[in-house]
């Protein structure tokens, strides 16, 4: 038997039940949306990639083989789609700035984050995020919001797992750089209360 | 120490993205690709190419010709094709050619050149046509 969630919505799909398709689509369609996002960097080239994504799965439907997490399968789909759309749109991939990371202390870094508003906050890490490469973006969105382990993130990049890591601890130390320029004013005053 | 601050730096990355959430596509997104969706003709709907002698079709015609080919050779090896011989291909080529078949003389230079050109021709064709069948390819 299956051990895939989603087998019995496939299964229904495959047998005909075109609408079945509508449950896969509310499922996935935030995080097909976000990782399109995260490389075409524009909401209705985001929207164009995702419908093109979700068809294409749906039309190659039948060679899912149940051997991987269909949303793994799906992800792979979306980012290839995706890095394939700024191809096609002849744009270069912006890639990621090798920086000498700077001796950082996490603990200001959260005190800092924390006594801002959620809004505020959600706008600088939002910042933070964009401000990546395209490709460690959809690294850090996969591991942290999705929580997918380096080897379903390796499957959906093609990238190794072993690089995926590596990428994944500069990208990590590349966001403490970003949100700590951000909120580096809000850190100053806090120190100055102490 | 430096594990520590790591750990650290992880679980705030982790708890700020997920604070963060996923971006939310158009409203109508769903209703739109669903749309899209139904009016994709189905694999079976579709009338699939079956070539009108199947493989299997072809077998059997050739074994049909190879064996009436043995058979004639065996019940008679003296078989001629009378019909052929009779033909008079002199008085065929003079109604093709009423003044005689014209004698045509090229130089070397023009045969090389045409050579060349019929070479470049096949090989362009065939660059051509994989180039185009890329191009236009359906998805």
């Amino acid at each position: 038997m299956s051990h895939n969630p989603d087998q019995h919505i496939i299964d229904k799909v495959l047998s005909g039940h075109t609408r079945a398709f509508e449950e896969i689509i509310e499922r996935y369609k935030h995080m097909v949306y976000t990782l399109a996002l995260k490389v075409v960097k524009n909401r209705e080239d985001a929207e164009e990639v995702a419908q093109d994504v979700f068809l294409k799965g749906y039309m190659a439907l039948k060679t899912f083989k149940g051997d991987a997490k269909f949303s793994t399968w799906l992800y792979k789909i979306a980012y290839n789609r995706s890095l394939d759309y700024v191809k096609k749109q002849k744009r270069t991939l912006v890639t990621s700035e090798l920086n000498i990371l700077k001796d950082h202390n996490p603990a200001d870094l959260e005190n800092a984050l924390d006594n801002l508003e959620a809004s505020e906050r959600k706008v600088m890490i939002r910042e933070a995020l964009d401000a990546l490469a395209p490709e460690d973006s959809v690294l850090v969105t996969l591991y942290y919001f999705e929580a997918m382990s380096l080897k379903e993130i390796s499957k959906v990049t093609g990238i190794g797992a072993n690089n995926a890591k590596v990428r994944l601890f500069r990208s990590r130390a590349r966001l403490a750089e970003l949100l700590k320029d951000k909120v580096a004013p809000q850190m100053s005053k806090d120190y100055g209360r102490k | 120490m430096e594990e520590n601050k790591d750990k650290r730096l992880d679980d705030l990355i982790r708890r700020s993205v997920r604070e963060m959430g996923l971006d939310t596509p158009p409203a109508n997104f769903t209703e739109n690709l669903l749309f899209k969706i139904e009016t994709i003709p189905r694999a079976s709907d579709a009338i699939v190419y079956t070539p009108l002698i199947s493989r299997f079709g072809w077998g059997i015609i050739a074994a049909i010709v190879i064996a009436l080919g043995v058979l004639i050779g065996y019940a008679n090896p003296d078989a001629r094709i009378t019909w052929f011989e009779k033909i008079n291909w002199s008085e065929i080529s003079n109604v093709i050619f009423p003044e005689g078949i014209p004698s045509l003389s090229l130089s070397n230079t023009m045969v090389y050149s045409l050579l060349i050109f019929a070479v470049f021709a096949v090989v362009q064709s065939v660059l051509l046509k994989n180039y185009l069948g890329r191009k236009y390819a359906i998805r």
